[in-house]
């Protein structure tokens, strides 16, 4: 019997836990960060105050008010209410109104390749985007970590994802987070963990990366790491202005490996009513629109929001369509501003709204009503989540979304940019 | 098998989401605002049929999606009397086990089953019988890990930060 090197997971978390550890076992280790939002926080508080429990280390909390931001329902605000009390009467960093949970963390210092992160929400995976172990949990979790600084894991088995090539200039992240979800469906992925590799021509940005994190979740996987690359020490220094180094690793030993050639990817789209869905645009193009949403933390970032300022300049977006864009953070919006992109959007007649998670939960500004059909760079489509149930939900790119905007049916993007030569 | 012991099975099918189960209208912690969204994803007089005690057998993947806990408030307040499904998505899994709600799976019982039909599980023991016929059918359990917090009604009670008599 041969023993395999470890995987990059089962190597992290061996350096956590003191001692080397394999998939398959369960180990309870200190974590590194915690989040909680406003509509998970919200089910914890009073459980913790009635059980008398404090925040073991307050320092590494983050707390964000994002998903009802602002609320729109008396009920959402006396929760909300609780949640900033709470955060303020503890000492813990509130973030209040500054943008959606993920992308905060991705924005925060102490998010680093290594970080140990829980939050209590599925998209937590996003801040693999850095080479940070971060997974999602469920508030009573959560509540225990708060209290005790630990949690248990049960430590996942790899799957090696190679990602090469030079992609069409119209596809993003989020075609390949989209071909993944095509290859693994909802549940492929399951209990395991994605160790991504960059190896395109010249490096998928950390939006991008960002963006198949985040979805990563949607294929079942606890986590979603890229391993720390020439990208990730350009994005850490430009954060942190830390000299952040990574040596060229080779590929850790997974039991599954698979590799995306970016060339051969074209715009994808995942179809009511499942994220892993998918089809290719010419497939369903010509689907008529009532909204399309372009935001959330699987695709409100700057790469987003010049993606779909460069299709819509000097255009207008099509008449009685509901076209609403919302940046992932208060830092993303400065600096979509700063280039002109939002001046861009409003003057095609887009709604931008305030950094947030926007119409993607079903609980804020954007929800569907009867019969509505939508298209968004949300994270998810499932049946009666932004309407009733005969409400629909495609999920794409930014393109994909920007270019449907001008048309309101389902639009390559090739068909209203590069044919002009743009 | 007595009748008063049984109880009728929900039966769903594979990637069964945390938005069909409890969809985010609903979201709160008030048994008023949850208990109305309960299954509130499926046609309504699927929640209208539904007793307390029953139980929820579904298929591949169950649970996927959202990690936020009203769910559970709202399968509390409804009264499921456990879940056993092909597989368990896994923020859903921990999220059912820490509440102390029981669970098992079976590969395929959810195709096995008729919709509604009369089973009795006793949690304790990892078996369902089906009261007509009196099949008797070995479910599995979670892991050991799991079981102890399952044991002992939940995490807060596991970890002694709540009390037995507490809740």
């Amino acid at each position: 019997m041969t023993i395999s090197s470890p995987t990059r997971l089962e190597a992290l978390l061996a350096e956590k836990a003191g001692r080397p550890v394999r998939a398959g076992e369960v180990v309870t280790l200190p974590v590194d960060v915690i989040m909680a939002h406003d509509a998970t926080l919200a089910l914890l508080i009073d459980e913790f105050t009635r059980l008398g429990c404090a925040v073991r280390d307050p320092d590494r909390v983050m707390v964000t008010c994002d998903h009802f931001a602002p609320p729109a329902r008396i009920d959402w605000a006396d929760l909300q209410r609780a949640v900033i009390d709470f955060s303020q009467r503890r000492g813990l960093d509130l973030r209040l109104y500054q943008g959606i949970c993920h992308q905060l963390l991705l924005e925060d210092r102490r998010v680093t390749p290594g970080t140990l992160l829980v939050g209590a929400d599925s998209h937590t995976t996003l801040a693999g985007a850095v080479g940070a172990v971060a997974t999602g949990l469920g508030a009573t979790d959560i509540l225990a970590c708060l209290a005790t600084g630990e949690t248990w894991f049960r430590v996942p088995e790899s799957i090696g994802v190679t990602l090469t090539g030079a992609p069409k200039p119209w596809v993003m992240g989020r075609d390949a987070a989209l071909y993944l979800l095509g290859h693994f469906g909802e549940a492929g992925a399951g209990y395991r963990a994605l160790e991504l590799r960059d190896r395109t021509a010249n490096g998928l940005t950390m939006d991008s990366r960002a963006a198949i994190c985040c979805m990563a979740t949607e294929m079942g996987a606890k986590a979603a790491l890229f391993v720390p690359d020439a990208v990730t020490a350009a994005f850490l220094r430009a954060r942190d202005g830390a000299p952040w180094t990574f040596p060229d690793e080779d590929a850790a030993a997974c039991a599954e490996t698979l590799t995306i050639a970016l060339d051969a990817l074209d715009s994808l789209i995942a179809c009511p009513h499942s994220p892993a869905n998918i089809a290719g645009v010419r497939e369903v193009e010509g689907t008529p629109l009532h909204q399309v949403y372009i935001g959330s933390c699987a695709g409100g970032r700057l790469e987003d929001f010049a993606m779909a300022a460069a299709i819509v300049a000097g255009r207008t977006v099509a008449p009685g369509l509901k076209v609403i864009a919302v940046p992932s953070s208060v830092t993303v919006m400065r600096e979509a501003m700063r280039r002109g992109y939002i001046h861009t959007l409003l003057d095609a007649g887009v709604c931008v709204s305030n950094p947030s998670c926007g119409a993607c939960g079903g609980i804020d500004k954007g929800v569907l009503g009867s019969g509505e059909t939508a298209l968004m760079t949300s994270t998810r489509n499932f049946q009666g989540r932004l309407g009733p149930r005969d409400s629909a939900v495609y999920l794409a790119s930014t393109a994909v979304c920007a270019a449907s905007a001008l048309t309101g049916r389902i639009t390559h993007p090739a068909d209203v940019w590069w044919e002009e030569g743009r | 098998m007595s009748e008063s012991r049984c109880v009728r099975a929900l039966v769903l099918g594979d990637h069964v989401n945390t938005d069909l189960l409890h969809p985010p209208r609903f979201f709160g912690t008030a048994r008023e605002a949850v208990l109305p969204g309960f299954l509130g994803g499926y046609p309504p007089e699927v929640a209208a049929r539904f007793r307390p005690g029953d139980l929820i057998v579904g298929g591949v993947n169950f649970g996927c999606g959202s990690s936020r806990e009203a769910y559970v408030r709202a399968f509390r307040y409804a009264g499921v009397g456990g879940v056993i499904a092909h597989s368990f998505s896994r923020i859903f899994y921990r999220n059912l086990i820490n509440a102390g709600i029981p669970l098992a799976t079976h590969p395929t019982l959810y195709q096995a089953l008729t919709p509604w039909e009369t089973v009795h599980w006793e949690t304790d023991g990892w078996t369902l019988t089906r009261c007509a016929g009196g099949e008797v059918i070995a479910l599995t359990p979670p892991d050991a890990h799991l079981r102890r917090i399952l044991a002992a009604g939940g995490l807060l009670r596991y970890l002694g930060l709540e009390a037995e008599h507490a809740v």
